[in-house]
Order: C-alpha cells, then sequence, then structure tokens
C-alpha cells in the first residue's frame, strides 16, 4: 500500500509546477504566467487521476523525436533577431514567445506516451547532484526574493536573477541574444 | 564588498558548481550522469516532458512577455 508521501511524491512534476506558478503570481509576476504553469499541473493531474482508472495499453506508443537541423537553427537567429527588436513586456513579444512556448509544450504532451517502461536490469546514476544544484539555485533566488523590500518591488542590493537581467534586456541586441538562447534550449530540452 | 557583490557571487559560485559537476560526471566514473543525461531522465515520461518545457516556456514568458 502506498504511503501518503509516496502518493504525493508520484506527483512531484504537478507539484512543482503548482507551487511554482502560485509563488510566481505571489511575486507580482503577471497572473498569466503563473497560471499557465497551475494550468499544465492541472491538466498532468487530471490526465494522471484519469490513467490509473484505465487499463495500460500493451503496447506503448512510440515517444515522438526532435532533431533541430541547420535551417531551424538559422530561423531561429532570424526570428531572435526580428523579435528582439520589439519592445520587452509588450504584446508582440509576448506573442512572438508564447507561440514558440504552446508549441513545443503542445508538441512534448502529444509526442509523449503515458506509459513509460523503466528497464528493471538497467543502473542509472543517480541524478541527485544536479537537484542539489538546482534547489541551491531556488534557495539562493528566494533568499534574494525576501531581503527585498517587497515581493513585488526589486532591489539591485540583493537582485534576482530578474533584476540582473534587467540591464542586459533593455537593448535590442541584449534581446535579441537572449530569445535565441532561450530558443536554443528548448530545442535542446524537446532532444532529450 | 556589499551585499549586492555577495548576492552575485552566490549566483557564480552555484554556476560553478554545476560546472564541476558537469565536469565530473564526463570524466567518465559513471557515478554522476552529466547534465544532458539527467534532462533526458526527467523528460522520459510525459509528465516530466512536459514539465521541463513548461519550466522553459515560463522563463520565456517571465523574461519577455507582458
Amino acid at each position: 500500500m502506498l504511503t501518503a508521501l509516496e502518493r504525493v511524491l508520484r506527483h512531484r512534476v504537478v507539484l512543482v509546477l503548482a507551487t511554482a506558478g502560485i509563488v510566481d503570481v505571489v511575486t507580482g509576476d503577471p497572473a498569466a504566467h503563473g497560471l499557465a504553469l497551475v494550468a499544465v499541473a492541472v491538466a498532468l493531474l487530471a490526465e494522471q487521476v484519469a490513467e490509473r482508472r484505465v487499463e495500460p495499453s500493451a503496447e506503448a506508443r512510440p515517444r515522438a523525436g526532435f532533431r533541430v537541423t541547420t535551417p531551424m537553427a538559422i530561423l531561429a537567429l532570424v526570428y531572435a533577431v526580428v523579435t528582439g527588436a520589439f519592445a520587452r513586456f509588450s504584446w508582440p513579444l509576448t506573442i512572438a514567445v508564447a507561440v514558440p512556448g504552446v508549441a513545443a509544450v503542445t508538441f512534448a504532451w502529444l509526442g509523449t506516451p503515458t506509459t513509460t517502461r523503466e528497464d528493471p536490469g538497467e543502473e542509472r546514476p543517480s541524478a541527485l547532484p544536479w537537484v542539489v544544484v538546482l534547489l541551491a539555485l531556488a534557495a539562493w533566488e528566494v533568499q534574494a526574493l525576501l531581503l527585498q523590500p517587497s515581493l513585488t518591488t526589486s532591489s539591485w542590493a540583493h537582485p534576482t536573477l530578474s533584476t540582473l537581467m534587467d540591464s542586459v534586456l533593455v537593448s535590442h541586441v541584449g534581446r535579441s541574444i537572449s530569445l535565441f538562447i532561450w530558443l536554443a534550449l528548448g530545442g535542446y530540452l524537446l532532444e532529450r | 564588498m556589499n551585499s549586492h557583490d555577495v548576492t552575485v557571487i552566490g549566483y557564480v559560485l552555484i554556476g560553478l558548481a554545476g560546472v564541476a559537476l558537469e565536469w565530473f560526471a564526463r570524466r567518465g566514473s559513471g557515478r554522476i550522469p552529466t547534465f544532458s543525461e539527467a534532462v533526458s531522465r526527467a523528460a522520459r515520461t510525459r509528465a516530466g516532458r512536459v514539465g521541463v518545457i513548461a519550466g522553459w516556456a515560463w522563463l520565456g514568458l517571465h523574461f519577455f512577455a507582458r
């Protein structure tokens, strides 16, 4: 029988997304950003609950692969240069970021089967060291956030990563380079 | 050194910890996965893959979108 902790840990992705979304809204980001994460969390939870009620299919559907090609990289570069001209937090730049974001989440959802079989004989090194580094980054970001005058007022004395990026993203060049890195990171993550 | 510098140094040290971890992983002891292997493992399931990509999409919204 599953303990309560095991039941909670089984939905850890849902928990992380929902927590991040709620914290994002509380700290003054536009509500749509945090709510997008909460919406994905709710959809995943609904699917996981529904999945427990049906028999998993004997034949797992193959996972859709993704490969970044040279034309895609060139297109991403042009996209970043063009859309980087839009002002930060403007509607055109919002749409320019939302379109690849929604497309990638949709691809990841539809392209990944719900059932993934683990090979019991396969031994893998623990990813715990990476989890520790990511948690350290999150903790450092939170301490900077809590040392601000308020959760919604940024502070140069205790800068979050967002505050540090402000000076980079103020220029067209800075936005274009950052957008290209963001798109490249998305391609890299989809390839995994 | 003021509080701004201390905060920035904290971020730099965490970044360097990540670089060091990747270096150790690539030396091939097999006890630590590379960053790529760790992400691949997280993205094995639909929830994991969607979670990773949703986090990436949020980064874009957070830094650029209204």
